[in-house]
């Protein structure tokens, strides 16, 4: 990738990935919660359509955040290493906010559960049982951390990428 | 390094496409609940195979088909290519929302916005991986 002759000649300033992955990071596990919760207590499953807004918006606002402090200069690599870095952050901040979440609509999931021990009497046994106890209201440890994995997984992927698309849509005028 | 990162990214989206046809096929509900965190799956704006759903949505089913396309035969980024068609999806959204919803048109934006985007993707993957293996190399360097 080149670079513009002026950020050749002049030493650039070390990025500061911290501060904006984390900002990143907080608006979307923030937001995926509070959007949860909304979602789940109205019975609004329409709101779902916003999908992976947030994730793609979290990664936007970490490489905004970061594109601050070399104006116009960022590389993909810069934006998507911001964006992994925020997704890390959400999956972590969003298990810990989970975990009242899932406090607050244990009388909605209650009623997914029962719902779903209805439905799922065709399913296979093997299958029914290792969704239930994922399904079940309550804190349980074996649902953090697999909530926490695919948060890991899901976060990392939409965030890099929306890191780097960033990064096109701000300031790759001059490279392309 | 750039070429395994390029190859990963090639392998895993290709596993993610193939996932979203073969979840209705081979009925893998751990799937459909996977990728509920990231679409709405709602069965109106959804294709079906054999009368089931694909793991996700129309838009999103061309969005992943068309980054593994642009993974495949595009091979420089181009910022001004990727804004264009994120100014046609958004159109598109809003002539949906406002005058008229079509499949085929969710489906060509979605797959144009997709293929845009994937050279911009593996060159900030490919820049990332470089970039964390020269930091690793100067650590060790200066220990």
């Amino acid at each position: 990738m080149s670079q513009s002759n002026e950020s050749e000649d002049t030493p650039k300033k070390e990025l500061d990935f911290l501060k904006p992955a984390l900002a990143g990071g907080a608006v979307t596990s923030i937001l995926t919660s509070l959007f949860t919760l909304v979602s789940t207590k109205a019975k609004l499953p329409a709101l779902q359509i916003t999908c992976c807004l947030w994730l793609l918006g979290g990664g936007a606002l970490a490489t905004y955040l970061l594109n601050k402090q070399r104006p116009g200069r960022l590389t993909y690599g810069d934006g998507a290493l911001v964006g992994l870095f925020s997704g890390v952050f959400a999956a972590i901040l969003g298990t810990l906010l989970g975990i009242p979440i899932r406090l607050l609509i244990a009388p909605e999931l209650q009623e997914a559960v029962d719902q779903f021990q209805q439905q799922s009497a065709q399913m296979p046994p093997g299958m029914r049982d290792m969704i239930l106890p994922l399904m079940e209201p309550g804190i349980n440890m074996t649902v953090l951390l697999i909530g926490l994995v695919l948060g890991l997984i899901v976060n990392s992927i939409f965030m890099t990428a929306a890191g780097a698309l960033t990064v096109a849509l701000l300031n790759r005028k001059k490279n392309d | 390094m750039s070429l395994s990162a390029r190859a990963a990214l090639l392998f895993g989206t290709t596993v993610w496409c193939l996932a979203i046809v073969a979840t209705p096929i081979f009925h893998l509900t751990p799937l459909y609940v996977f990728f509920s965190a990231i679409c709405h799956q709602l069965p109106a704006r959804s294709w079906h195979i054999h009368g089931e759903l694909l793991a996700v949505c129309i838009r999103c089913t061309a969005i992943y088909y068309g980054f593994l396309a642009g993974l495949l035969i595009l091979s420089k980024p181009s910022a001004r290519l990727f804004k264009i068609a994120a100014a046609i999806t958004a159109a598109e959204w809003l002539f949906a929302f406002t005058v008229f919803d079509s499949e085929v048109l969710r489906a060509l934006s979605g797959i144009l916005l997709g293929a845009s985007a994937a050279p911009i993707v593996r060159t900030g993957v490919e820049e990332m991986f470089t970039r964390r293996v020269r930091t690793a190399h100067e650590s060790i360097e200066r220990i």
